[in-house]
């Protein structure tokens, strides 16, 4: 089972790097796009192996949640596309990221949803957090390469995508609050995972109210913001504090 | 105004940056007077930032919010009626004319929602007005919290099975108007034997790596195998452990199978008189109710003797997810519902 699960996350990610190479050379590659199909198809896969090794939906710990990345950016890049804003390169650079991330995690082939997970809120809650997170790396890619003549455009495509994640972030953090006062039997614990998913959520705020500043300002908001979501998607799971965090079987 | 949101805005992050701090937070800054402070001037930007927002509409406003209560109730409504049903139907027999009834409530509590869902839509078409919604409900948010912060009140119980407990809230010296006794706690796990798992020791935490089998007298790892008589019982636990040489550390832990659900079976009585009394199956995240009293099951001993309780009475709490609720909806409507009107 483990060399399985290995295999379904080196293929998608060696398919991503290579849809990556081809749509950074040519913006609008048939076949680019083709190979990016393929890495998303290779990743249903690899859930539903996740799935069948975990006996639950695959969302609990870091690995999980890296392995269903990929597939939540697959309605981003269709909304884009539809949009007229040419993403694949980012996605699939994201994708294939976040897939090197997931072998770098531990297998944890014997996770087991704890009883505090077996929740309504389980999978609509950590869905939207991924979903948003996904997104919001994607705005800070446009956002960092918002220079020179194309300043305008890419700051233009970082906001949609800011303004696409920035609901499924606010019902992350909702949804949290519901969950917890059904199971910890308070909706606020001042938990660390929790501190930081609303200092993300107060940076992305602050970047909606900053709307008519300038557009350096609204760019370091914007990066500003993926550095929080990165310090609680990442550092808090792993910094030694996280042990003593309720949300510590996330890890 | 906006430059004074952004301030405040920025003083709650570097308040919550204070405690939230993987390495040197320090998490006492929630508790302080200055949170409190900033939480309620949170709440008066925010409702001054709603009237502002909703100039020239108020009355289309007041219209939406009800509507949106409205809905919400329908959804409610559909979510317990239909819940309900399916419990009926599986019950059978004459229960199905109950099942039927509830499926027609859950029915109509649907149309309900569509029917007001479009009624707010009407009233809110114009793009601030979702804002000012929106804005409105981070003050019923933190009007909720700061009612429990002074009102609420919480009681954590350690029972055993058999044991009737007369239970005082110490917190604020009131009774809670019922009595709580564990008839039976069950405790159900993954797989019916143990499980054996490879721990390995990484940046200063133990982190499972492998499964491993017992096949025989022997457990085994991919091309490593152990004899199982060289377990060692594990101090203060069930398990048992043998510790693996080499670099980096690891250790191979035997332990009941991890567990999946947590049941207590509990009688609710009221503390006074002959009143109501009536059993409820308590699991994590199935809290049950006594009136404005909720009872949580926190956790069992693994020994299966005694249950972990909290009871809780919160009044703030339907202030706060009317809130959240209205914030997730309006947050939704706004970014899905008008397209950019601001350059970048």
């Amino acid at each position: 089972m483990n060399t399985l699960l290995t295999i379904l996350t080196v293929l998608p990610t060696l398919l991503f790097a290579a849809a990556c190479v081809l749509l950074l050379a040519r913006r609008a590659s048939v076949g680019g796009e083709r190979i990016l199909g393929a890495g998303l198809a290779c990743c249903v896969l690899l859930l539903a192996a996740n799935a069948w090794a975990a006996q639950a939906p695959p969302l609990g710990n870091m690995r999980h949640v890296l392995c269903a990345l990929p597939l939540l950016l697959a309605p981003v890049w269709a909304y884009l596309r539809h949009n007229g804003v040419q993403s694949g390169a980012g996605i699939a650079g994201v994708a294939a990221v976040a897939l090197v991330g997931a072998l770098c995690m531990p297998l944890q082939a014997g996770w087991r949803q704890a009883p505090a997970l077996q929740s309504p809120w389980f999978v609509p809650h950590v869905t939207s957090y991924v979903a948003a997170y996904a997104m919001l790396t994607l705005s800070a890619l446009y956002a960092a390469g918002a220079w020179g003549v194309r300043q305008l455009p890419r700051l233009e495509a970082a906001h949609i995508l800011a303004r696409l994640a920035f609901p499924f972030l606010t019902f992350g953090l909702c949804s949290g609050a519901l969950w917890a006062d059904a199971a910890w039997g308070r909706y606020w614990a001042w938990d660390i995972k929790e501190v930081w998913s609303l200092i993300t959520w107060v940076i992305y705020l602050i970047y909606f109210h900053a709307q008519n500043s300038s557009p350096g300002k609204q760019r370091a908001l914007l990066i500003l913001g993926f550095v929080a979501v990165l310090v609680t998607f990442l550092i808090v799971n792993m910094a030694p504090v996280a042990a003593d965090s309720l949300h510590s079987y996330a890890q | 105004m906006l430059r004074a949101t952004g301030m405040l805005l920025g003083a709650l992050c570097v308040l919550l940056l204070a405690g939230g701090l993987p390495w040197g937070g320090v998490a006492a800054v929630y508790g302080g007077g200055l949170m409190r402070l900033l939480g309620g001037m949170t709440g008066v930007v925010c409702g001054w930032a709603a009237w502002r927002l909703s100039a020239g509409h108020r009355l289309r406003t007041l219209l939406g919010v009800i509507s949106l209560s409205l809905v919400v109730s329908g959804v409610s409504v559909f979510v317990y009626c239909g819940g309900e049903s399916l419990r009926w139907a599986g019950m059978g027999g004459g229960k199905w004319f109950g099942a039927v009834g509830m499926g027609c409530l859950a029915t109509v509590g649907v149309l309900f929602s569509i029917i007001f869902g479009y009624l707010a839509h009407l009233s809110l078409r114009v793009e601030k007005l979702w804002l000012a919604v929106a804005h409105l409900s981070v003050v019923l948010v933190v009007a909720g919290v700061f009612v429990d912060a002074y009102a609420e009140q919480r009681l954590a119980l350690t029972r055993c099975i058999g044991e009737p407990s007369v239970v005082r809230n110490k917190m604020r010296d009131a009774l809670v108007p019922f009595l709580v006794e564990v008839k039976d706690m069950q405790i159900e796990r993954y797989g019916s034997s143990h499980t054996y798992t490879l721990l390995e020791h990484r940046n200063g935490r133990w982190l499972p790596i492998a499964e491993a089998k017992r096949e025989g007298g022997t457990i085994r790892c991919g091309q490593e195998q152990w004899p199982v008589a060289e377990l060692r019982a594990l101090p203060g636990g069930e398990g048992r452990y043998l510790a693996l040489p080499g670099s980096p550390m690891r250790v191979l832990v035997q332990q009941p199978g991890p567990v999946k659900e947590y049941r207590a079976v509990c009688r609710l009585s009221a503390a006074r008189g002959d009143g109501e009394s009536r059993e409820v199956t308590l699991r994590v995240n199935a809290p049950a109710s006594w009136g404005d009293w909720r009872i949580y099951l926190m956790s069992c001993s693994e020994d299966g003797r005694q249950v972990q309780l909290l009871l809780r009475r919160a009044p703030g709490r339907p202030l706060v997810f009317a809130g959240l609720v209205g914030v997730f909806l309006c947050c939704f409507a706004w970014a899905f519902g008008n397209k950019r009107s601001t350059q970048a």
